[in-house]
């Protein structure tokens, strides 16, 4: 059964999936990369939150990435990164549809290791393969 | 050819080092004295790359120093984290260039490298005494957690300069 959104509950391996940028601190904005903060999960929630844009324009898209921001407390959103959903499943993460909002899913499935140097070892090493894999980002103009 | 203009500071017995000048001179004058006159509190700051790494640092702290900074649940900068950061990017050897500074949803300090989409390495800094950092470069894809006291740790700094050897 279709979620709200008509979108599929299952998320297929070529959907493209979009992380909005929130700060600063997220982007190098001269090299339009990524920085892996923006795919690290917090630490008390354990996922990344993303949305499902493929068949959307670029101004629903933008809309979206906004919306994210503005949810956050954020006037708007800086710009977003982007990659298909086989990439986490790649890295034995998991995109689990998370409706409302609509569009909305969440990756899960991150490291858990008794050890906290060595689960922050493995969080950078998977932060970093995504910002490989999701260049280039896209960056409003302000 | 320009002669430059003198300003007349000496009072008005001397202010015959001004007659004779030429006119690109004169046009110096104007300009500096317009620029002088705009901006009469402006000032313009070289810094160093200690220096300039210690404002984007200031900065940084200014805007991932509370709680969910990133608006997705981020933990605040690490006090101690920072502290950290600045002993290592002082200890830092000369010849490797500046790193890009920022904060990780953990309340990690990091730092990046990066000398192209397949050559880039980051580090997290966090309270505890070691680093963790994870490098790609080319084909291969490494890293894992480092002990860092007193020194700069050597195997970080082999890798940054095989990186930029590449570059």
């Amino acid at each position: 059964m279709p979620l709200a959104s008509g979108r599929p509950e299952e998320v297929a391996d070529d959907e493209v999936l979009q992380r909005a940028i929130t700060s600063n601190s997220q982007i190098a904005k001269t090299l339009l990369r990524p920085r892996p903060s923006l795919f690290s999960p917090p630490p008390k929630i354990r996922e990344i939150s993303v949305n499902r844009i493929s068949g959307l324009n670029e101004d629903e898209v933008k809309a979206l990435a906004d919306q994210v921001a503005k949810a956050r407390g954020k006037a708007s959103s800086i710009g977003y990164a982007s990659f298909t959903a086989d990439f986490p499943r790649s890295l034995g993460l998991e995109t689990v549809p998370a409706e409302p909002p609509l569009h909305h899913a969440n990756i899960s499935g991150w490291p858990e290791d008794s050890d906290p140097d060595e689960q922050r070892k493995r969080e950078l090493q998977l932060a970093k393969a995504f910002c490989e894999q999701a260049t280039p980002s896209v960056v409003w103009e302000s | 050819m320009s002669s430059v203009n003198l300003p007349c500071v000496l009072g008005v017995g001397a202010c015959w080092l001004t007659a004779g000048i030429s006119e690109d001179a004169r046009s110096m004058e104007t300009l500096v004295s317009r620029f002088k006159e705009e901006s009469p509190t402006r000032s313009v700051v070289l810094q160093s790359p200690v220096d300039r790494l210690a404002t984007d640092l200031a900065e940084l702290v200014e805007e991932c120093g509370a709680e969910n900074w990133d608006g997705y649940g981020a933990a605040p900068l690490d006090k101690t984290a920072v502290s950290r950061g600045k002993k290592l990017l002082h200890l830092c050897p000369p010849d490797l260039p500046d790193p890009d500074i920022y904060a990780m949803p953990n309340g990690d300090l990091a730092l990046d490298w990066d000398f192209d989409r397949r050559r880039t390495l980051s580090v997290t800094i966090a309270a505890s005494p070691r680093l963790a950092w994870a490098v790609i470069h080319g084909d291969e894809e490494f890293g894992g957690t480092l002990s860092f006291i007193d020194q700069f740790p050597e195997r970080l700094a082999s890798t940054i300069r095989s990186l930029m050897a590449l570059a």
